[in-house]
């Protein structure tokens, strides 16, 4: 393998103390981040559909707060934020990681059946919306937090095949860029953040003989996130590429 | 339309004109209409599109960033050692009154209070008994959530510790909010939220601030307002039962960060105006300010938490508020007992028979007023 081990360049208790929601953590990069975080100091809460895989994260690192929520679902989402709210008193980090690609093998927009298009926009798009909803306030209310919704180059290139996929993330990038222009003045920041091919179940999904020796390991994927914000100050791009 | 409500009607008491019921959870934001009494003489009908305007750049306005639980429950009653008196078994609606604290993220004790038969549709008034219950007794909810019954008062005010593995997801996934008969749908979850909703403690909305927006914040923010949060737990509002409505407001837990208390040690250093975002902020405050000079410039600022059992009536002076923003309720309530510490009852009377006149809404959902207490 090329990749070398990721390693830390950022001060060791950046993120020590801070507050950080992660909703999809226990898979691919949502997993990685959620276990840097909590060995770098913070105070890390998963949301995710699947109790058994929190269940397991959780054993795993028991110091995480896990969730059992499904933010595609609006019922759950004042729950969600209730149970949030109750754990923390302030909110650092919103990290939305969770997505879905639709139907696999991924079909034409032609062939893309309109219920599965509403399905993929909830999970990627008006989910998300929800819950940064639910909890911008209280970033407004102290002035300060980092929504960092994770994209794909599928938003920027038209990829065939990755239609409901791409438009979800397209809107979600521009979610970010219009979230980031409306809160400019009050230290609030929104990245929209495309950390390139990884060795994820859901890339198998898509691109099913992917070469693994060519997509990226998530931790590294989590390593650059993490960096990469540690520096960030909010400027005229929301958009990022790790 | 003016209405008069016939029950308060006498020489003693006089009249307190009723307002039009708002009827859904519909939010109006800046539509929402502020009655402003602004010194001894002085109404003005204004709209919280313009409220942003009745401060000066370093005033503060207080706010309570509670969320709501869906705080009615409905459960079997378990007694150990002995049989329940027959018939006894019947389903019992337990409905949260009050958090009694110490932490929100695991909210164990509340004040309860239990209704038998019947829903929401119903007044509560018109409610069947619920079974007479002991300390020690246990509810149960569903598999994943129990109350031991600590306290009973009045047959029906109880003291509960919850019992779940899970308490906050199982209290979610049992709860259903509490309606009002008024109200023509049931009211959602997410119905009850207010902008700023966090920590789940508050068993009625702090439904002040319904009307904030993010683009009032905007403004306020411009104008130079500082936005302090606290959390109390909003409590109950009705019991169906007189004797127990007179006990209302009971103790509510509430908890003032250090930096909210800093802040308001500088702003009424500098002579700066205190708003209070609905009565429970008021009630907060006012409660932290009873023993101590928390709120003077110089005194160490630190986190001030407790139960609030402050009641106010005509003759309390206000200690830390000089402003209260509050909604447009029934003449009757102890919400009334706040405005009348606040306002001459002449200048409230004249104040809600101009509102009754202009199309004002009462209750939770509807417009509010702001209330100057340099006219009290």
């Amino acid at each position: 393998m090329s990749q070398t081990k990721p390693s830390t360049h950022f001060a060791q208790d950046f993120y020590a103390g801070k507050q950080v929601v992660i909703v999809g953590g226990t898979s691919g990069l949502g997993r990685e981040l959620a276990l840097q975080l909590q060995s770098q100091g913070a105070r890390v809460a998963v949301i995710a559909r699947g109790a058994t895989a929190l269940h397991q994260l959780h054993q795993q690192a028991p110091a995480l707060i896990p969730m059992t929520g499904d933010i595609s679902d609006k019922h759950q989402i004042y729950p969600l934020a209730g149970t949030i709210h109750a754990h923390f008193d302030r909110i650092d980090y919103l990290f939305n990681v969770a997505s879905t690609l639709g139907p696999t093998p991924m079909p034409l927009l032609l062939d893309t059946a309109c219920e599965d298009l509403e399905q993929v926009l909830a999970t990627n798009l008006i989910g998300p919306f929800r819950l940064i909803k639910a909890l911008l306030p209280t970033m407004l209310l102290h002035q300060q937090g980092t929504v960092v919704n994770i994209s794909s180059d599928a938003a920027v290139s038209a990829y065939p095949h990755w239609g409901a996929y791409g438009v979800s993330k397209a809107a979600l990038d521009h979610l970010s860029r219009i979230f980031a222009e409306e809160l400019r003045d009050h230290e609030i920041q929104f990245w929209a953040i495309d950390p390139g091919d990884m060795r994820t179940p859901m890339h198998f999904a898509a691109v099913p003989d992917a070469d693994p020796e060519a997509l990226k390991d998530p931790a590294l994927a989590a390593t650059q996130l993490l960096q990469f914000l540690s520096q960030a100050t909010p400027d005229d791009s929301t958009r990022q590429v790790l | 339309m003016s209405i008069f409500n016939p029950s308060i009607a006498s020489i003693a008491q006089p009249q307190i004109a009723q307002l039009q019921t708002v009827t859904t959870a519909e939010r109006l934001y800046d539509n929402t209409r502020l009655l402003v009494f602004d010194g001894p003489q002085a109404i003005q009908h204004r709209y919280m599109a313009d409220f942003a305007e009745s401060f000066q750049a370093g005033d503060v306005l207080v706010v309570n960033r509670s969320a709501t639980l869906p705080a009615s429950f409905w459960g079997h009653v378990q007694r150990s050692f002995r049989a329940l008196p027959q018939g006894q078994p019947a389903p019992l609606e337990i409905r949260l009154a009050a958090f009694q604290g110490p932490d929100p993220s695991q909210p164990l004790y509340w004040q309860a209070i239990a209704f038998g038969a019947g829903d929401w549709r119903q007044p509560t008034e018109s409610r069947g008994k619920p079974p007479l219950l002991e300390p020690g007794d246990l509810i149960r909810f569903g598999n994943d959530l129990r109350a031991h019954v600590l306290q009973v008062e009045h047959e029906r005010l109880l003291t509960l510790r919850f019992d779940s593995e899970n308490l906050l997801p199982a209290l979610y996934a049992h709860g259903r909010p509490i309606q009002y008969a008024y109200h023509t749908q049931p009211l959602e979850v997410w119905d009850q939220q207010t902008l700023l909703s966090g920590p789940p403690i508050s068993v009625e909305p702090p439904s002040a601030s319904f009307a904030l927006s993010g683009a009032l914040l905007q403004r306020l923010q411009a104008r130079g307002v500082k936005l302090l949060p606290l959390l109390h737990s909003a409590g109950l509002s009705s019991t169906g039962d007189a004797t127990l409505d007179a006990q209302l407001p009971l103790a509510e837990w509430y908890d003032i960060p250090a930096d909210t208390v800093a802040h308001l040690q500088i702003a009424r250093s500098q002579g700066r105006r205190v708003v209070a975002m609905g009565t429970t902020v008021m009630r907060a405050l006012e409660s932290a300010a009873q023993h101590t000079h928390a709120f003077a410039l110089g005194t160490e600022h630190k986190r001030l938490t407790g139960l609030s059992r402050l009641k106010v009536r005509p003759g309390y002076r206000f200690q830390v508020v000089n402003a209260l923003v509050t909604g447009m309720h029934e003449p009757e309530s102890s919400h009334m007992h706040i405005l009348k510490t606040l306002c001459p009852l002449a200048l409230i009377q004249q104040g809600y028979q101009e509102a009754a006149q202009l199309g004002y809404r009462g209750h939770e959902y509807g417009d509010l007023s702001l209330v100057n207490c340099g006219c009290a």
